[in-house]
This record gives structure tokens, sequence and C-alpha cells, in this order.
């Protein structure tokens, strides 16, 4: 993997923030490559249960994929627009080939309560997410988008309001909406599932 | 839905967030119309935006980053955490993971409940980790899962261990139809008592459920998790203040058995766990839960707003009484439930009575109380006295009172009070209120402190909302208010029954005593004097300052006195104390008669001023309008805690004050480094200063007044002294003699006498300095004692044990005591106030060389251990070990606290430094318990008339 900024996706990027919307289809593949890398490195190294920060690991795709000298704060802003959108991406796909891979038998569930597999819990609910953003997505995009940013990228509101050229306080008030809108339809869907597993984990 | 239609949903739904929660209705009443869908919509967003909580909050990677890692974990089956070997994993709450591990030390089975790491590194949460697990740890009943240990291991990784309960879940057990009344009753009794005994402890479960009751194979119940569900929801914290159910915690699990109070995130007591126990009773004895929505949403939204069919209804076999007691257990208003766990354990008790007697309780029983059936006597007893344990406490308080008043019965009854349990009462600081109902208790344990009020006709203390942080409190004349100092400076004042603080003034961070008077002005002392402000805010305005050239130290404990225009107070001097009046017109102080050493006086309207002096109360008769006391003490009551402000008169005739503590329960126990301790012998006694002999076979210690020595084996005792009062023994080097202090009519005398108690006792001082002896040099044949000056300072001299010439050593204008030699005479350990804070210090002995502090903070009392480079201290009931470095310089190495115990101040350390001796005294050394008398001025009416 390239230890030093790529002149490529440095490239990509600029194009892309002139208008080329190829450019983003290209630029997506690295970018996915990249994290997913960063991301399992990062974990493995890690004791367990350490936290996953998104926004560092954004910003060191970033460091590593980017010329941040040839590229403008804007162009920043819309590589973490993307990371937001692969990073979703990365993380309902490797929920996916858990579901579907080994399961059982890991977890017995004894006499705690809560004892259900957390592991198991979180990316049942994280397909379902996925599904409900996809749903949200029908009905207002805009609304989609911030949460993939906010939950998914890591993005600050200040972030989204720029990368979405839209007021922070607009952010907000939709994150509110689409916040409320997805814990009501995934309450809705499965009784089983509580959608509060998908809550903050600190 | 279509696009559109979101669009004015959305746009309702976010005009409507907005606004207050009482406002919405009548918004959407306004805007939906006749669109009953629209409003659907917008109020079950409106129902999921305020039970969303951290719902997507985080960050998708850290709620599922560990599916890069294959679910990898640290500690799995066959891996161990310190000395626990794990098992296999039992489960994975919210918390953390859960295992079954073996203790390989006590080789048992333990459940071991880990902390993420990812919350080990917050030492907020850590900290209440430890709190609540330490306080869950110390329940001991039968019926809850004991907590063992809270444990931490060199990488920062946090557990606790607790018991491994065999079973299954409760809620495995219960069948279609519910549980069977017996093994109900047996159950339950159980259950409830056990929550009781952690209420009284201040443990409050909060997650009550029947997942966390086990059955044993035995067929008994067990808790489980006791205070550990609280600190998975307390640790809640969100940036999105427009969630108001995140703030006092979102809460993990189902919402079944919440209480409607944690449902609604408002603040909870141990009421919620006897709402969430009623859930479990009704489930239990029906089958059926009470609260069974569909989803989170409905739950919360039924426990919140509906009343579950009555049980008698769902199952119409079970007795009236006990459904009546589930159904007062599922009140929505905690202070419409029953006020104390133990009124349940009672009242189940009494059912089962009732039944085992032979009371047909299968039907509803107000038939029981009818008269149209056949009831055996003793069934009726039973639910008479349940009826009895039924009428509330206040219809007996009236039926009482009434009584009272009909006799003008002014009983005198003596009792004594604990300060709320958990919350470290500062019980000196207690006050009753003016009307003698209520005690007022500062709090020093928990995050917001707040101030405790335990009115006396109730079993339970409660904060007063607003006070938090609150010191000094002090009463307003109608006992509406009260007032107080917080940590943040300034008094501040709230109404009794909580609210707002509102600012009285800034200045001012503790006080030494306040004084509200009638006419709305609050006296108060400070380390400058007394002052005076408008209770209701203002510049305070100065009375006295504290003269210093005079030697004054403080002037503290104001009184207004009836006419509010004299101040009665106490003047605090480096030689005595003296009691003063300040007329407040003329700024004028008069000192009064001195009465020796009190701290406060109290004037009583009988003309009398109250104070202590030594161990007792005593009063005497004064005249505020000539400011002079006539006639002599009278004593009123003995074993009086003096050293404190406490003691005090409500207007009804009510005295509280701070017994002292009973020496006589003294005992020795040997204490390890781990702090586990156990009795040396079954003896109790007034015990002090211990002393292991060098061959450690042998104790010698202070009982009473005299110096004994004891066999540890044998437990053989021989009184060594037979006059006089002895104190402060040591050993010799050889263990053939003990050296130790008599006092007799004021000479004070160091003796040797041989250990076996013959011969005669050589005396080593002479004259009326009072010396204590502490410590003999290994080759040197010297003493090294303590010096009590005359202005209460102390030094340190040598006395030579061959010729009895002294020598001072150390003698400076501050207090030095406890010198040691170090087991190869190298080193002299003492404790010194030089510094201006009470620190052990260590310096070379025989050679030159500077002398070191080994106490970072405070410290006192330092014993060697035989290593020559270990020195045991203690900082109040904390002790800790020094490692020091001896050459080339003096240094300390490292210090590491040992254990935590209530010991007296002396104690001695094994030569080879794993055994402590303590002295032990249950009661500890300051009072912790309250003596209340009620109409105790009857009592003082009659003692003052007889005295004449």
């Amino acid at each position: 993997m390239s230890q030093t900024a790529s002149p490529e996706i440095t490239q990509l990027l600029l194009a892309w923030g002139e208008g080329d919307k190829q450019a983003l289809d290209k630029l997506m593949p690295f970018v996915y490559q990249e994290l997913r890398r960063l991301a399992k490195n990062y974990m493995l190294n890690q004791p367990s249960d350490h936290t996953l920060q998104t926004t560092a690991l954004v910003n060191e795709a970033y460091l590593r994929l980017v010329d941040s000298s040839r590229v403008r704060w804007q162009n920043r802003t819309h590589f973490f627009a993307i990371s937001a959108q692969l990073m979703r991406r990365i993380l309902v796909d490797f929920a996916r080939a858990r579901k579907t891979g080994k399961r059982g038998g890991e977890n017995q569930r004894i006499t705690f309560d809560d004892a259900l597999p957390v592991s198991a819990e979180k990316e049942a609910g994280l397909i379902e997410l996925d599904e409900a953003l996809k749903q949200l997505e029908t009905l207002d995009r805009r609304q989609s988008q911030i949460v993939e940013m906010r939950y998914f990228g890591g993005m600050t509101e200040e972030e989204i309001s720029k990368a979405l050229d839209i007021s922070a306080r607009t952010v907000r008030r939709d994150w509110v909406a689409a916040r409320a809108w997805l814990y009501r339809e995934l309450s809705k869907t499965n009784k089983e599932n509580d959608p509060r597993k998908m809550a903050k984990s600190k | 839905m279509t696009p559109e239609r979101w669009r004015k949903v959305n746009e309702v739904f976010q005009s409507a967030v907005e606004l207050k929660t009482d406002e919405r209705q009548d918004f959407l009443d306004r805007i939906c119309l006749e669109d009953e869908s629209l409003r659907d919509q917008v109020e079950t967003l409106l129902a999921a935006h305020a039970e969303a909580g951290n719902f997507i909050t985080g960050n998708a990677a850290a709620d599922v980053g560990h599916l890069f890692t294959n679910g990898e974990e640290m500690t799995r089956p066959g891996g161990s955490l310190g000395h626990y070997e794990i098992v296999s994993v039992l489960g994975t709450g919210g918390m953390g993971k859960v295992y079954l591990a073996k203790d390989s030390k006590l080789n048992r089975s333990v459940a071991l409940k880990t902390l993420p790491d990812l919350l080990a590194k917050e030492p907020n949460y850590v900290r209440r980790f430890q709190t609540e697990a330490k306080a869950a740890a110390t329940i001991n009943h039968p019926n809850v899962a004991t907590v063992y240990s809270v444990e931490e291991t060199d990488d920062d990784r946090f557990f606790i261990t607790m018991e491994y309960v065999e079973g299954q879940p409760l809620n495995a057990l219960i069948p279609t139809g519910g549980l069977d009344l017996r093994t109900f009753l047996e159950w339950f009794i159980s259950l409830s008592d056990a929550l009781f005994h952690a209420h009284q402890k201040g443990v409050i479960h909060r997650d009550i459920k029947p997942t966390n009751i086990m059955i044993t194979p035995g067929g008994a119940p067990k808790i489980l998790d006791f205070g550990l569900a609280r600190i998975e929801k307390a640790k809640v914290d969100d940036d999105d203040s427009t969630l108001h159910l995140t703030k006092t915690g979102q809460v993990l699990g189902t919402p079944a058995y919440m209480s409607p109070e944690q449902a609604k995130g408002k603040q909870s007591d141990h009421r919620s766990d006897i709402f969430s126990l009623g859930v479990v009773m009704y489930e239990a004895i029906t089958g059926e839960k009470p609260f069974k929505g569909d989803n989170y949403a409905s739950i919360v939204s039924d426990l919140i707003t509906k009343d579950p069919p009555v049980v008698e209804k769902v199952k119409p076999e079970i007795p009236y009484l006990l459904s009546r007691l589930i159904m007062k257990c599922l009140n929505k208003e905690p202070r419409y439930r029953y006020q104390s766990m133990n009124e349940v354990v009672v009242l189940l008790r009494e059912i089962k009575s009732a039944m085992e007697s032979g009371a047909s309780l299968s039907k509803p029983s107000p038939a029981l109380f009818s008269g149209r059936r056949k009831i055996p006597r003793a069934a009726l007893f039973g639910a008479v006295a349940l009826l009895l344990a039924l009428a509330s406490l206040g219809g007996w308080a009236l039926w009482r009172s009434v009584r009272a008043d009909q006799a003008g019965n002014r009983s005198i009854i003596r009792f004594s009070l604990d300060p709320p349990p958990g919350t470290g009462s500062n019980i000196f600081e207690a006050k009753i209120t003016p009307d003698g109902k209520n005690i007022i208790f500062p709090s020093r344990q928990g995050d917001l402190k707040p101030l405790f009020i335990r009115p006396l006709d109730k079993y339970e203390s409660r904060p007063i909302e607003g006070t938090d942080g609150g010191k000094n409190p002090f009463l307003s004349p109608d006992g509406k208010w009260i007032g107080f100092t917080t940590v943040t400076k300034g008094i501040k004042k709230v109404p009794l029954s909580g609210g707002v603080a509102l600012t009285v003034c800034d200045i001012c961070e503790m006080t030494l005593g306040s004084s509200w008077g009638e006419d709305n002005t609050i006296i108060f002392a400070d380390n400058t004097g007394l002052q005076r402000v408008s209770a209701n805010g203002g510049t305070p305005e100065r009375l006295t300052s504290i003269n210093r050239e005079a030697d004054e130290i403080n002037h503290n404990s104001p009184q207004i006195l009836p006419g509010g225009e004299k101040v009665l107070f106490t003047v605090e001097t480096g030689k005595n104390s003296k009691v003063a009046v300040l007329s407040l017109g003329t700024k004028e102080v008069r000192y009064l008669e001195d009465m020796g050493e009190i701290w406060k006086a109290r004037y009583l309207p009988t003309g009398h001023l109250l104070f202590a002096r030594d161990t007792q109360l005593m009063a005497v008769v004064f005249d505020p309008e000539n400011m002079k006391i006539s006639g002599q003490p009278i004593p009123l009551i003995g074993d009086v805690f003096s050293f404190a402000h406490t003691f005090q008169i409500a207007d009804n005739g009510t005295l509280i004050y701070l017994p002292v503590t009973k020496m006589t329960d003294n005992y020795l126990v040997w204490v390890n480094r781990d702090g586990e301790s156990k009795p040396v012998f079954d003896q109790k006694g007034d015990f002090s200063s211990p002393r292991i002999s060098p061959d450690g076979k042998r104790i010698v210690v202070k009982l009473d007044d005299d110096i004994w020595v004891y066999e540890v084996e044998s437990g053989r005792a021989i009184r060594i002294t037979t006059a006089g009062r002895n104190e402060i023994p040591l050993w010799s080097l050889d263990g053939r003699s003990v050296i130790y202090t008599t006092e007799s009519e004021g000479v004070w005398t160091i003796y040797r006498k041989n250990a076996d108690g013959t011969g005669d006792a050589e005396p080593l001082t002479s004259g009326p300095k009072q010396y204590h002896a502490y410590s003999i040099h290994p080759t040197e044949n010297l003493l090294t004692a303590t010096l009590f000056a005359s202005t209460g300072n102390t030094d340190i001299l040598t006395i030579d044990l061959t010729d009895k010439s002294q020598k001072q050593l150390l003698t400076s204008p501050f207090k030095e005591d406890t010198a040691r030699f170090s087991p190869d005479g190298k080193w002299l350990a003492f404790h010194s106030m030089e510094s201006g804070k009470s620190q052990v210090f260590v310096q070379p002995w025989g050679t030159a060389g500077e002398r070191i502090p080994v106490t970072k903070g405070n410290g006192m009392f330092p014993v060697w251990t035989g290593n020559n480079r270990e020195l045991i201290y203690r900082r109040g009931n904390k002790f800790f070990a020094v490692e020091l470095q001896t050459s080339p310089a003096l240094k300390v190495l490292s210090e590491k606290p040992l254990f935590e115990g209530k010991y007296l101040t002396s104690y001695d350390v094994s030569p080879d430094g794993e055994r402590f001796l303590m002295v032990k005294n249950e009661h500890g050394i300051f009072p912790t318990q309250l003596n209340v008398i009620l109409n105790w001025t009857e009592e003082f009416r009659q003692i003052v008339s007889s005295a004449k």
C-alpha cells in the first residue's frame, strides 16, 4: 500500500471537485481499499474493546492518499463525505459477511441477562439500519446523507454543513428528524430488534 | 409515504420538537386539524425522538469496530486475569463481558465481570464503577450474589468478581398461570428482604428483573448484579441537548421492569426498586407481564400512562391482600408506593403466616372480614394484624398525638439515629429543625453531596433539592428555609422542601456557625470573625474581627439572643476558649466568666447557658440582660462528645447530641498487608498502644489504666503495673523487660520492669515533666522519648538507659513525636509538624546527613519493618509502606498504599513486616450515631428544680 500521498488520487479528487463525475467512480475503490486496510490494521493492533474512531481513520487515509499541498479545504471535506459513504459500505459488508459466516456457539447465554452476544446484535442492527437508510434516501436524500456523514463518517455538524452547503442549523434539524424516523422505523419492523443497540457504545 | 408527504410530516415534526413538551399538543391541534394521519405520524416521531436516547449518536465504527477483528478477544477461555483463570464466557452485558473463572488462590469458581477497556480509560467512569462495586460488596445476604472483590490488573483492566450462582433464572421457572402461592411467598419474602438489606446500606439495584434473579438448584433465590445496573446507565452523556431522556441516563435492556421515573430519565431512588419488584411479583404470580407492549415505545408509554389490570382480576384465586400489595408497589408515583422495602417484607410475611395458619386465602379477602364465612381464629388475628400494619403511620401518629395532648404527657424518649446510609454523612454537622421534626445531615460521598433531610416520622432520608455540595447547614427561625455554605463559596438558602438555591452572599467558604434571627438577618462566623447579612441577600457587614495579637484563633458558634440585640459566641484562643456576648448596637464585646475549656454555649429560654465541658453537658444560670452567669454549673448528661458543636435543642424541647465512643469495646486484631483482619483473642476492653515482643510471641498493651503482657498463643496475661495511670509501653531489646509511663498525682515517670511482672519498677526519669518512651537503640543503650511541654508543644529527647542522662534531640517550636530507630540503628523516623502539615521524616543516626520527608502528604505514626528499608505510616485510616534507599543518599524509592481500616492511632508491625497489630473499635474513634432525646426540656426542668 502506498506510504506516501498518491498523485493519482490527488488528481482524481481535484478533478471531482471541479465537477468530473467519473473521477469519483475511479476514486472510490482506492479509498475503500485504504480505509478497510487501515480499519482492520487498527483494530487488530489494539487491545480488545478498543474504540475505532472513524475520524482518525479517515484523516489517516486522507494523509496517506492525498497530497494536501495540492488540494483545497473543500476537497478535503469532499474526501470526508466519500469516506462516510465508504465506511458505511465497508461496515455493512463486514456485517453481512459475518452474518452469513460462522455463527452460534461462541457466546452461550447462561445466567446473565443482556447476554445476547452484543456483536451479533449490533451486526444485525447495522444491516437493518442500512436498509432503513436506503428507504429514507427515497424520501429525503439529504437527510440520509446527513446520517451517513455523521454516523458512518464521523463528521461534525460544521463539516457536514460545508460538504452539503447548507446551514448548520438545517443539518441539526434534519438530523433530529432523520434519527427519529429511523428509530421509529427500526422499532416497527422488528419488535425483537431494539434499535438502541446501535446506541453509542461509550 | 411519498417524499412530498414526508416533507410535510418533517416540517411539522421539526417545529413541534422545538416546542416545550406541554405546548406540543396545542400546536398539533392547530396544525393537523382533521388530518389524523399527519398527527399520528408526528406523534410517533416525537415519541421515537424522546426514546431514541443515544441511538446512532456515536460513531458506526466505534459501535461495530470489532467486526474488523473477527471477534478475537484478549480474554478468552484458557486465558487469565490476575489470579483468575477464565473458564468460559457466561454472557455479554451492556457493561462488559461476564466470565466463569476460577480463583486460583482460593480455588473456587467466580463470575468475573470485566469493564470494557474503552470505559476503563475514563477516570470518572472507573471511579464510579469502583465505588458502586465496593458499595455492592458490602451487601452480605444469603439471597444476594456476593461481590467478592473489585480488581485492577497492572495494565489497567478493571473487573469485579462475584459469587458464581448456578441454577436457572426466575423467568425460566414461571409457569403459564404463574407460581403457586407458597413458592411465591417463599421466594419473594427472601427477595424483598435482600433488597431491604441492600437499601439499608444505601445500595439500590435499579435493574430488578426476572433474568437478574437466579433460583439455585436448592430452590433459593439470589439477586445478581447488585448496584451494577446503575453504572451501566449512569454512564451516558449526550451532546444533543434536545434529548431529554439522556440526561440522567438512557437505560439499556428491556423497559418492562423499569419504574416510570426511570423510564422518564428522572432521578430514582430505592422506591424504584419497589416498583420493579412489583412488576416481577405481578409476573411471577400471574404469569403475565403487567406492561407488555409490542415494542420499546409502547411499553414505555404504558408504563408511564396506563395502570395494569388488577392482579386479582387476572388471577382471581390470589389473596386480595397480595393483589393490593403488588398494585401498591406499582403505583406510578413513588410517594404512593410503600416507602420502604421493609413494609413489603412485613406484609408478605403476614400473608404467609395467615396462609399457614389455615385461612383460606383462595378467595378475595374482603369475605375474610365480612363475617359471612367461618374463619379460623388464628387467621383472623393474622388478618387484623395485617390491617393494622396497613394502617398508615400517619394515622398512628395522629392517634398518639391526640392521646398525648389529652394526658398532657410529655414523655422523655431517648434513641439513637444512624445518619443516612451511603452518604458518608458528616454527623458533626447534623442539625435539627426548629420544630424538632427533621434532622439535616450534610453528605460527603457521591457526586452531588446534597444535604439530606430525615423526617423523624419516616425511616428514610431524602436529599434536599438545590443543596448539592452544601455544608454548615442552619435553619431559619420559622424552619421554612435552610441556609448552607457551598464549595463554590458563599452562603445560599433554599426552602426546606427543596428548590432553587438563592444566594445570600458570595463570600465565606465555610462557617464556624451561623444564626438566623427573627428579623431575617443571618449572623455567621467565618475565618475572619462575625459578620451580618440580610437573609434576602446583600453585602455582609462586619461585626467582630479576630484579634490575632491577643492570640485569638477564631470567633465561632454565634447565637442571636432573644430580642435580637445581642449575640452569644465563643472566642477560641491559643490557650482556651471564652464565651462572649456582642451588643449589636454598640458593637461592644463582653467576655463571660471563665467556664474552662468549652466549645460552644447555647442560651435556653429558661435563663440558662448550656455548654459541654469534657464529656459533660452542663447548664449554668445566665442573665442575658446583664450578661452575667451565676451559681455553679449543673451537670446534665454525661458521655457527650464535646469536641464538636453538635448539641442542639429544637423549639419543641428535643435535644440532639453526639455520644462519646465507648472505648471499652476495643479489641486487638492482626491485620495482614491486604487489610484482612482477625482478632488476636476474644477479650474486649480499653486496649491501646500494643507492641509486639522481639520474638513475636507476646504483646504488651495498655488495658484500662494498666500495662499488661499477653502470650499470643495461650492468651495468658500478666498485669505489670499496680498503681497510677499507665500508658505507652514498649519492649526492651531482649524482650525481658517492658518500659512504660506512669502518671500518679500529676507526676509522670518512665519505668522499666520485668516482663514477667516480677521485681520492682525502676524509674528512668523523675520530675513533673510528662514523657513517653517510644524506641530503644539496638546498640547504644538509648531511649527516644517525647516530652510534652506545657505550651502543648512536643519535643524529642534521648534518655541514656545506663546513667539516665537526657539529651535534647529535636526541639523545634513545632510538634515532634513518635521517634523510632530503625532495627539496625542507622536511621531515626519521627513525626513532625515542621512543614506546617503532619509529616513523617527520616534522618541518619550517628552520621551526618539531611533529614528528608518520607510522606508526600500528611502522615503520622511511623513504624519500621525488620529490613531497615521499609517504613509504614498512616494517614487517617489509610496505611502506607514507603521503601527507602539509604545509599548513596537517603531517598524515597516508592510508596504504596496497603489498606484502609478504622483502627486506633497506635499500632505495631511484626519484625517480618507481614502482620500489623492494631486496636479495633467497631464504632470507630468518632461517634457514628446521633443521640436524640424527645422532650428533653422536661428532664432539664426536673434536674434544675431538684438542684435548687
